[in-house]
């Protein structure tokens, strides 16, 4: 019977509870980001990077061995300490660090992921992979790579250089040079094949197919913080949509962060940010330069006046509609920089020099990506400019991309992957070669530098723009990004 | 300074300026440490917070690999501020330093500021750490500096500081011997009261011709009015009183120090001293004493400017709404080159000794009267010194007074006064006999009862019985302050003065 008094004080202390929980402050919904691929998440490879969205992905679910911070400093990635030893590079990774299904992640899922890039192949693996596994590349995950191998216990990675690359703790920052946890890749065929377990903040939590999938955050991961988005879903972008009518999905409650990949001009989003109090904006250095790249073809086609003439009708359109954009005279701006004269006679050379009207059928690349209000203007100077493809070959293609990289290597092996320097792919591999094996930095720099004015002396590219990239969050969520890089790495999101 | 200018200094000044510059000293040696260690703290404190940005600027390029030529392009950078530089490993014994050896100077002379540098942007993985070596003394000369400007700023605050020492310390001891001197005075002043009134109490039992008894007893009146007036001068030390400046008839006051002074040169042969006074009771605003003082050392003056025998007239008139007091002699006279000089401070003439105080006392006091002082004087003629005073108008007719004093001089005194007044003043020396008219007298007359009526008999006690008999107008005619008789709220407090003098 006495308990039958306790009951009444206990139900209304229950109700009270229930209130005050029900009142009190809701564990954040999931973040919704606006995403231009309906890709399964099984497209997703880091061993394959070309668009933002790909990044966008690598860089939340996979982590590299070593990173960069907030601040733009190189630090501890999944290794926690990264330093030579005469001519080795010796990777301490992160004690205790494991998949969501609690998988110890360890040097030997290091040196499997590098190996399996070395066995898929690419240019920027070249570059490591015959320093360290020698004239006989690993065709397969258990032929021999010399250069690589893992210590104590699986504690520690080892590459072994001849000599000190100072360059080489700056270039695995790559997400192309991200760690796959062994169990999450098939050793036959090498695809990955969990994307649960990965190395990542985050991870894949469903694909529902159609583009509808969701990440969430890894607990065990050293990224992890209780602050950041504990989920993140994307909204899958189907068709062409305005900028304006992008931006607009915010307020309409369909989507809590835009990405830089997409409403890429930083002004719009500047301003959207400004009149609406509600959210936060991101905006980087201005790092990401669109240029006009002529291929083989085009350069026979193209006079060099032709070529140039283009680049400065391109230049003067895309500043004249689009703000917090600049013009830039060179493309390595740091370092590489050409030198005074060189630069007096780049300039001239974009300039243009008079009107031109090109009669001649040319066929181009994602002209109408980044010129789709100027058609009018194009046809008044190049009346018969078609999309290449159907058979017909490029003579030009626009491009874009980040220039931010903290070292000249990773910006040059960036650049060699497309046709933006006028080479053969032999030459470009001895040319890098020759490049790497520069031991001082200073002649490293006055290689590029030549390969630099050659590049826009010859009209093989002319920069077009440089501007920042810019993201959009909904608040509370405020942004702890570096500043020199493009990306959305959503797990260095805070809340206010 | 006057210890500077020759003077020999008093040995207490010594000590205290010796004291003060000893401690001049230490503040300065405080001061200096405080500098020097201000100066190396904060050169610790802004070469850490460098060491960090230059840590900073130089990690990525160290940790990715080219620590060396990090530190070789650090270290010629950063010279201005650090003479090395060096990294050492997490783990490792030794790091590499620029220039070779650089942390092998002592502690003492040498310090370092020590970086961590950390693989992760939490700083929780320690990757080695970077040391900038820097002279840890280099710092203490903008201490010293520091130090040298208060210095120079706090010198002649020092300087005037001492000066001002000095001239207290001087003050002081003036003060001091002033004290000493009125203490002296007062002292003095105090007991010779005792023998004066023996020797009144004793010139009454002598058999005197008129004359030399009412000389006599003038005389003692005015040692006793000196003494009375030293004592009210020096009774609270360093509070000087000022001149008692009352309305008094001059006659009365003249003829006493004429008296004095016929009795004092009376064996000088065929030396006159005259006094003439004109009728009608001239008065004037003066301080009494400091007015006999003043008439008694002009006919000194006057006498000893006679070489033989002679006649020093004093007259005291009226003209122009002034009164005059003329002391005029038939002496020897005085140059005109020194007749313009003398009234001044120092200037005197004729006289063994002389300070010349005299007549410069004579002009000031005359002046700070309202009134003047004139000499005229041709050689072997004779010299006539005229002091012109404001004249106060006479009382009003009818004034009436009682005197209860058991002190014939003060009878004769304020018999004098009353005379000269035209006043009626009743006498008593005993309080029997004015008891005996008491009831002749109106109720509102004014009483004036000395203190001390002889006998054991205290004159407030007489006060008191006749405020009880109904007298409304009673006040104590006595040196004694009024503190003595605040007790009696009623009573007024008086000197001996006569109130129509």
């Amino acid at each position: 019977m006495p308990y039958v008094k306790i009951l009444p004080p206990l139900f209304a202390g229950a109700v009270l509870f229930s209130a005050f929980w029900a009142c009190g402050p809701r564990a954040e919904p999931e973040l919704r980001f606006l995403f231009n691929s309906t890709a399964p998440v099984s497209y997703y490879d880091p061993a394959r990077v070309h668009y933002p969205q790909d990044y966008f992905f690598l860089e939340n679910v996979y982590s590299p061995l070593v990173e960069y911070s907030a601040g733009d400093e190189l630090v501890s990635g999944l290794a926690a300490t990264f330093e030579w030893s005469g001519g080795e590079a010796r990777f301490g990774m992160r004690p205790g660090i494991r998949t969501v299904d609690g998988r110890p992640i360890d040097a030997y899922d290091a040196e499997l992921s590098i190996k399996r890039a070395f066995i898929l192949g690419g240019m920027d693996f070249d570059l490591l992979r015959g320093p360290l596994c020698g004239d006989a590349p690993p065709r397969k995950l258990s032929d021999p790579c010399p250069g690589l191998r893992v210590t104590e216990g699986g504690r520690t990675l080892v590459m072994a250089f001849g000599e000190r690359k100072p360059f080489l703790f700056h270039f695995l920052t790559n997400i192309a040079y991200a760690v796959i946890p062994r169990g999450s890749v098939d050793p036959e065929t090498l695809k990955i094949t969990d994307r649960r377990n990965t190395s990542g903040p985050y991870y894949v939590s469903y694909d529902r197919g159609g583009g509808h999938w969701e990440m969430r955050a890894n607990p065990w991961h050293y990224r992890y913080s209780p602050d950041m988005p504990q989920a993140a879903r994307p909204v899958p972008l189907l068709k062409f949509t305005l900028n304006e009518d992008i931006l607009k999905m915010l307020p309409e409650g369909r989507i809590d962060y835009l990405t830089s990949g997409l409403a890429r001009l930083p002004g719009e989003k500047a301003r959207f940010a400004a009149a609406n109090p509600g959210y936060n904006v991101n905006i980087t250095q201005p790092v990401r330069l669109v240029y006009v790249v002529f291929t083989g073809a085009g350069m026979k086609k193209l006079s060099p006046r032709e070529r140039f003439f283009i680049g400065a009708k391109m230049r003067e359109l895309y500043l004249a509609g689009r703000e917090m954009c600049e013009a830039p005279d060179q493309i390595f701006r740091l370092e590489g920089a050409l030198s005074k004269e060189q630069l007096a006679s780049v300039r001239g050379l974009l300039a243009g020099g008079g009107d031109l009207v090109i009669g001649r059928k040319v066929y181009a690349n994602a002209v109408k990506q980044y010129f789709w209000r100027d058609s009018d203007s194009l046809q008044r100077w190049l009346p018969r400019l078609e999309q290449a493809g159907g058979g017909a070959e490029s003579d030009f293609f626009i491009d874009s991309g980040d220039i931010g990289f903290q070292d000249d290597v990773g910006l040059v092996s960036n650049f060699m992957k497309v046709e933006f320097f006028d080479m053969t792919p032999d030459e470009k591999a001895a040319w890098l070669e020759r490049y790497l094996a520069a031991p001082e930095k200073k002649d490293r720099m006055r290689l590029l530098q030549d390969l630099h004015y050659r590049t826009l002396s010859s009209g093989r590219a002319i920069p077009i723009a440089l501007m920042a990239y810019a993201s959009v969050a909904r608040k509370p969520w405020t942004f702890n990004f570096p500043s020199m890089f493009g990306g959305d790495p959503l797990w260095r999101l805070r809340k206010e | 300074m006057e210890a500077e200018k020759g003077m020999t200094m008093d040995p207490e000044i010594g000590r205290s300026l010796r004291k003060l510059m000893v401690k001049f000293a230490l503040f300065h040696g405080l001061i200096l440490a405080v500098a020097v260690a201000l100066a190396v703290l904060s050169a610790g404190y802004f070469k850490q917070r460098l060491g960090s940005q230059l840590s900073a600027a130089s990690r990525d390029a160290i940790l990715s690999g080219d620590s060396r030529r990090a530190m070789v392009d650090l270290a010629s950078s950063v010279k201005a501020d650090f003479y090395g530089v060096a990294w050492r490993p997490s783990g490792a014994s030794e790091g590499f330093s620029v220039p070779p050896g650089a942390g092998a100077c002592h502690r003492l002379a040498c310090a370092r500021s020590r970086v961590g540098v950390y693989f992760d942007d939490a700083g929780s993985i320690p990757a080695g750490e970077m040391v900038f070596y820097y002279s840890r003394w280099a710092a203490a000369a903008w201490g010293v500096l520091g130090w040298f400007v208060i210095f120079a700023l706090s010198v002649p605050v020092a300087v005037f500081e001492r000066r001002r020492l000095v001239r207290d310390y001087n003050l002081l001891l003036d003060l001091k011997i002033n004290e000493s001197y009125a203490t002296l005075a007062a002292q003095v002043a105090h007991d010779i009261r005792s023998p004066l009134a023996a020797l009144g109490a004793a010139a009454k039992g002598l058999s005197l011709q008129e004359e030399q008894r009412t000389l006599i007893d003038g005389a003692i009146g005015r040692m006793n009015g000196i003494a009375d007036d030293l004592l009210r001068r020096y009774r609270a030390p360093g509070v000087a009183e000022g001149p008692k400046i009352e309305t008094h008839g001059l006659a009365g006051l003249i003829e006493q120090v004429i008296a004095e002074k016929r009795l004092q040169h009376k064996d000088k042969p065929g030396v006159k001293i005259e006094f003439a006074a004109a009728a009608g009771g001239l008065r004037a605003a003066v301080d009494a004493k400091e007015l006999q003082r003043l008439v008694s050392n002009l006919v000194n003056n006057s006498v000893e400017a006679l070489s033989g025998p002679g006649t020093v007239a004093v007259r005291l008139g009226a003209e122009d709404g002034k009164v005059l007091i003329e002391i005029k002699d038939d002496g020897k006279g005085i140059p005109p080159e020194l007749l313009a000089k003398l009234g001044q401070k120092g200037e005197t003439h004729g006289k063994a000794g002389g300070t010349g105080l005299g007549l410069y006392h004579a002009r000031t006091a005359a002046e700070s009267w309202g009134g003047g002082l004139k000499i005229e004087s041709a050689p072997g003629k004779g010299t006539a010194v005229v002091i012109s005073l404001p004249a106060a108008a006479r009382p009003a007719a009818g004034l009436r007074a009682v005197l209860l004093d058991d002190d014939a001089l003060v009878h004769m005194n304020w018999k004098m006064a009353a005379k000269a007044a035209g006043a009626d003043l009743k006498l008593f020396k005993t309080p029997q006999e004015l008891a005996a008219a008491a009831g002749t007298l109106p109720r509102d007359i004014p009483l004036y009862i000395d203190s001390e009526l002889g006998g054991g008999l205290k004159g407030e006690d007489i006060a008191l019985e006749l405020h009880g008999k109904g007298f409304t107008d009673i006040s104590m005619a006595t040196g004694h302050g009024p503190e003595k008789f605040a007790h009696l709220p009623w009573l007024k407090v008086t000197g001996k003065e006569p109130p129509w003098a």
